[in-house]
C-alpha cells in the first residue's frame, strides 16, 4: 500500500494563496497611489494624504459591513441607506437636540442594529432572498431618509451645538492619522479577527460556505445569518456617526450608491459572491483600490461618467481574475495551466519516491 | 455483545414527501456496542431513515426513543447534543476551511487557536491511522480523505451513536479494511453503529444485525448470521435477480482492429506516460485504486481534459494523430466519455429524458435542426429508453425525479444516441439499483458486439471481471499491467494496482 513515506506536507492553497492575494491587492493599491502621486498635482502633500485617509474611512467601514454579509453567503444592499439614516440620526440627536455623545452614539448604533435585525429577520428567519429583501429595505429607508432629511433641512442648517469631542470625532488627528481612519483600522482588524478566530464569526463563515454542512454540524444557521446582518447594520451606522461629525450635513445624496461602491471594492478584493471565501483585509484592500482610482481620476479632471466607466472595467477585470484563479485551483492544473500548477504542487505527487 | 435495552428505538416512523411515503411505519432499533446495517435499493428509504435519526429531516409520524427517553429531533444540533453523529454520503464539510477547522466545526472554542486545533487534529489522525494533513483545505481533498475527516470528526465528538451513509463507496480496499477495523473498535468501546450500504458483502462481514428496506417499508430486521448474498438481494428487490458477477454474459472472442491508440500521454500530475489501445469489438476494463488516474486518462483520451502542451504524448485514431480541444470535437470523431458522476456532468437535471437524449444526439451534429422538435425527441428517446428498458411512467418528469438506475440509463442513452465508435464508461453502475446493473452490463456488452471499442472504468473488481475481455491496471497515472480475461484474477489485479 502506498504509505506517505516522504513527509510531503500539502500546504493548503489558503496558506499561500490568501497572503499572496493580499500582497497583490496592496501592491495594486500602492501602484495606483504612485501613479497618481506622479500624475496628479499636489497629490503627495501631507494635507492631501490626510484627506485621502479621512475620506476613505467611512466607505471603508461600509465595505466591511458588505463583506460580512457576502461572506455569510448573502448580501446587504441597504447599507448605503442605513449609513445615510445613521448620519441623519446622529445630527438630529446631537446637533438639533443637543444630546451628549454618550447617548447619541449608542442611540445611532441602535438604529443600525434595529435595521440590521429587520434584514436579519427577513433573510435568516423568513428565508427571503437577501438580494431582494435588502433591496426593498434600501428603497423604503431611502424614501424615509429623503422625507425626514428634507423636513429638517433648516433646523440642521441653523443647529450650532458642538463640543470638542464631536470635533475630535470629525477632524481629530492622532500622530498624523485621522481619528476615523484609526477607527476603520480597529474595526477592520476586529472584523478580521472575529471572522477567522471567534466562534460566532467562524460560524458565519461556515454558513456562508455551505449552509448544509453547517446545519449538519449543529451550527444554528439562522442565528449566524441574523448576526451577520446585525453587524452589517451596526457597522454602517458607525460609519454614519463619523460622517456626521465630519460633514455636519445630511444632503440628499448622502450614502447614495455607497452599497454599489462597497460591493465593487469587496469584489475587487476577491471575495466570492457565493459566500465563505475571502477575508475582511482583502475587502478593505479592494475598497482602497476602488477609492484611490475614483478619487485619483477625478483629480486628473476626468469627467465623472468616465470615472464610473473605469470603475466598471476594473470590476470586470477583478471578477475575471477571481474566476481564473479559482478555476486554476479547482482544475488542479489538469486542463488549463498544468505546468504552473505542477510547480506549485511540487512534492505532492512524489510520495512513491 | 448486545445489550438488552436498545440505545435507540424507532417505532412506526413515517415520512411523507409530497404525497408519497418515503418511509411507511418503519420500526428500527440499535443497541450500544452493535453494528446494524441498513440495506435497500436506491429510494428504499435508507437515507431518509438515517436522516430522521440524525435530526436532519423531521418525521411525519412515529416515535423516537433514545436512551430510554422519547425525543423529538428537529435539527441536527438536537441529535448532536445527544451524541448522535451522522457521516453523510455527500460529505458535509465546509470546503473553504482547513481539515483541522472542520474537525471542530460546530464545536469550536470561543477563541480558535490554530496551533492547538492543528495539534489536536494531528494527534487524532495518528490515533486513527489516517493520512490526512490537518492544514489542507477540505476543497483540495479527494472524496476518500473527506470521508476520513468526517469519521474523525465523529470520533472526536465521542459519539454514542454513529450513522454512516455509504461510508466505503469511495474508499480503496486498504482504506476499507482500515475503516472496518475502526468500526469494530468503536463497537468494542460501546458505540452503536448504523451503517447504510450498497455493498452486501460488507454488510455481511461487518454487521451484527441487518435491516432491509424496500419502497419505504421494513422487509426484515434480524441477526446477520444465516443470511447470504442471494437471500439479501431477494429481500431488497423482491424477486430473484441474476447475479452481476455471474458468467451469463456471453463473450464474442474475435477482436477487431486497433481503433484508438493512446501513446505516452501526460496531463498535469494525474496522468503520467499512460499508454493503451482500444480495439473494435472489445471491452477493456480499467482497474486501479481511486486516485490512480484512470478517470483522468479516459478524460484525456475523450477530449474532456487537455493533455500537456509539451511532452503530452499523442493519440492516434485509426492510425491518424488527433487533437481534441473539447468533448464536442471528440464526440464528432465518435469518442464518447460517460461520466462517473452523473449529477455533475452527466445530464441536465431540470430537463426531461427526451430533451436530454436529444441534446446528446445533437452533439454529434447529425440533427441539423436548430429547433428542438418534440416529436423527433420523443421518437429518439422512446427508441433508446425501450432498448435500455427504462420504465418511466410519466415522460414529463424531470430527470432529477428518476431513480438512480434510470438516471444512469438515460445518461447511457444520451451517450449512445451520439452513435459513438469508442465509448469510455466511468463507473457505469455507481449508485444504480441492484436490478438495473445486469441490464447496464448487457447494454455495454452489446455495444462491443456491434463492433465498437468499449472501455469501462470501475472500482468494483467483480464488475471489471464480469464484462471485460482485457483488463488494464492503472497506477500513479500510468498503465502498469495488462491481463487478458483468462489470466486475470482479483488477486493479480489488486497486486498490480497497489504495489
Amino acid at each position: 500500500m502506498r504509505v506517505a513515506a516522504a513527509p510531503s506536507i500539502r500546504r493548503a492553497g489558503m496558506g499561500i494563496a490568501i497572503p499572496f492575494a493580499t500582497a497583490c491587492l496592496f501592491g495594486a493599491a500602492c501602484f495606483l497611489f504612485a501613479v497618481f502621486a506622479i500624475a496628479a498635482p499636489n497629490y503627495l502633500t501631507s494635507g492631501n494624504l490626510q484627506q485621502l485617509m479621512r475620506d476613505f474611512a467611512e466607505p471603508g467601514m461600509v465595505a466591511i459591513a458588505m463583506a460580512i454579509t457576502i461572506l455569510a453567503g448573502g448580501i446587504d444592499l441597504s447599507i448605503g441607506a442605513i449609513f445615510a439614516l445613521a448620519n441623519f440620526a446622529a445630527l438630529f440627536l446631537f446637533r438639533i437636540h443637543g444630546l451628549p455623545l454618550e447617548i447619541t452614539i449608542p442611540a445611532v448604533l441602535a438604529v443600525g442594529l434595529l435595521i440590521g435585525s429587520v434584514n436579519g429577520l427577513l433573510v435568516a428567519y423568513l428565508r427571503l432572498k437577501p438580494f431582494l429583501s435588502t433591496l426593498a429595505v434600501l428603497m423604503i429607508l431611502r424614501a424615509g431618509y429623503d422625507l425626514t432629511a428634507e423636513a429638517y433641512t433648516t433646523e440642521l442648517a441653523i443647529a450650532v451645538h458642538d463640543t470638542t469631542a464631536w470635533r475630535f470625532l470629525g477632524s481629530g488627528v492622532i500622530v498624523g492619522v485621522p481619528v476615523n481612519t484609526i477607527a476603520l483600522l480597529v474595526v477592520g482588524a476586529a472584523a478580521q479577527f472575529f471572522l477567522t478566530r471567534l466562534r460566532p464569526g467562524l460560524h458565519i463563515m461556515a454558513v456562508g460556505a455551505s449552509q448544509k454542512a453547517a446545519r449538519h454540524a449543529g451550527i444554528k444557521v439562522a442565528r449566524s445569518l441574523f448576526l451577520a446582518y446585525l453587524l452589517s447594520g451596526a457597522l454602517a451606522a458607525l460609519a454614519g456617526v463619523f460622517y456626521a461629525a465630519r460633514q455636519n450635513s445630511a444632503g440628499s445624496d448622502t450614502g447614495l450608491g455607497w452599497e454599489i461602491t462597497a460591493l465593487t471594492g469587496v469584489v475587487v478584493g476577491g471575495i466570492s459572491l457565493a459566500g465563505g471565501r475571502g477575508t475582511v483585509v482583502n475587502a478593505m484592500a479592494g475598497s482602497a483600490i476602488v477609492f484611490l482610482l475614483v478619487g485619483g481620476l477625478l483629480r486628473l479632471n476626468l469627467p465623472g461618467s468616465l470615472t464610473s466607466a473605469t470603475t466598471g472595467i476594473v470590476l470586470i477585470l477583478a471578477v475575471g481574475l477571481t474566476i481564473a484563479v479559482g478555476s486554476l485551483r479547482k482544475s488542479g492544473g489538469r486542463s488549463a495551466w498544468p505546468d504552473f500548477w505542477g510547480a506549485l504542487n511540487k512534492g505532492h505527487g512524489d510520495e512513491s519516491g | 455483545m448486545k445489550a438488552d435495552r436498545p440505545l435507540l428505538k424507532i417505532e412506526a416512523v413515517s415520512k411523507l414527501y409530497g404525497g408519497t411515503f418515503a418511509l411507511d411505519e418503519v420500526n428500527f432499533d440499535v443497541c450500544a456496542g452493535e453494528i446494524h446495517a441498513i440495506l435497500g435499493e436506491n429510494g428504499a428509504g435508507k437515507s431518509t431513515l438515517s436522516k430522521i435519526i440524525a435530526g436532519a429531516v423531521p418525521p411525519s409520524a412515529g416515535r423516537l426513543t433514545f436512551d430510554g427517553r422519547e425525543k423529538n429531533f428537529s435539527t441536527p444540533a438536537d441529535s448532536l447534543r445527544e451524541g448522535i453523529v451522522m457521516v453523510y454520503q455527500e460529505t458535509s464539510l465546509v470546503p473553504t476551511m482547513t481539515v483541522a477547522q472542520n474537525l471542530r466545526l460546530g464545536a469550536e472554542a470561543w477563541l480558535t487557536r490554530f496551533s492547538s486545533i492543528n495539534r489536536e487534529a494531528r494527534d487524532l489522525f495518528r490515533l486513527l491511522d489516517f493520512d490526512v494533513e490537518p492544514l489542507a483545505l477540505v476543497e483540495d481533498l479527494g472524496t476518500a480523505k473527506r470521508q476520513m475527516v468526517e469519521i474523525a470528526r465523529a470520533v472526536r465528538m465521542e459519539a454514542r451513536l454513529i450513522l454512516f451513509d455509504e461510508p466505503t463507496a469511495s474508499l480503496t480496499p486498504h482504506e476499507v479494511a482500515g475503516f472496518f477495523k475502526l468500526v469494530r473498535s468503536l463497537r468494542a468501546s460501546g458505540v452503536a453503529v448504523v451503517f447504510i450500504t450498497h455493498a452486501l458483502e460488507e454488510a455481511l462481514e461487518l454487521s451484527d444485525r441487518i435491516t432491509v428496506l424496500r419502497d419505504g417499508r421494513l422487509v426484515r430486521t434480524g441477526p446477520t448470521s444465516g443470511l447470504d448474498r442471494t437471500s439479501l438481494v431477494r429481500m431488497m428487490v423482491g424477486r430473484d435477480v441474476p447475479e452481476a458477477g455471474g458468467s451469463e454474459i456471453t463473450r464474442r472472442t474475435t477482436r477487431g482492429s486497433e481503433v484508438l491508440s493512446v501513446r505516452n500521454i501526460c496531463a498535469g500530475t494525474s496522468v503520467r506516460n499512460a499508454c493503451f489501445s482500444l480495439h473494435a469489438g472489445e471491452v477493456v476494463g480499467f482497474a486501479g485504486l481511486v486516485g490512480s488516474g484512470r478517470t483522468e486518462m479516459a478524460k484525456v483520451a475523450a477530449g474532456v481534459f487537455r493533455r500537456d502542451r509539451s511532452g503530452g504524448g499523442c493519440i492516434l485514431l485509426r492510425g491518424k494523430p488527433v487533437v481534441h480541444a473539447s468533448p464536442a470535437e471528440a464526440v464528432r470523431d465518435g469518442i464518447v466519455y460517460v461520466t462517473e458522476d452523473r449529477k455533475i456532468d452527466g445530464f441536465f437535471e431540470t430537463m426531461t429524458a427526451d430533451e436530454n437524449i436529444y441534446l446528446g444526439a445533437q452533439a454529434r451534429r447529425t440533427l441539423r435542426h436548430f429547433l428542438y422538435s418534440p416529436t423527433r425527441g420523443e421518437a429518439l428517446a422512446r427508441y433508446w429508453l425501450e432498448k435500455l428498458s427504462v420504465a418511466v411512467l410519466d415522460r414529463r418528469l424531470r430527470i432529477s425525479d428518476y431513480s438512480g438506475g434510470n438516471q444512469q440509463k438515460v445518461v447511457l442513452a444520451k451517450a449512445l444516441a451520439q452513435k459513438p465508435e469508442i465509448v469510455f464508461f466511468d463507473e457505469p453502475t455507481r449508485g444504480v439499483d441492484v436490478g438495473a446493473i445486469p441490464q447496464i452490463h448487457r447494454a455495454i456488452r452489446e455495444l462491443a458486439d456491434d463492433g465498437k471499442a468499449v472501455a469501462i472504468i470501475s472500482s468494483y473488481l467483480p464488475e471489471i471481471l464480469a464484462v471485460s475481455d482485457r483488463i488494464l491496471v492503472a497506477r500513479d497515472g500510468g498503465i502498469v499491467a495488462e491481463f487478458m480475461r483468462e489470466q486475470a484474477t482479483a488477486e493479480r489485479i489488486m497486486l498490480a494496482a497497489a504495489h
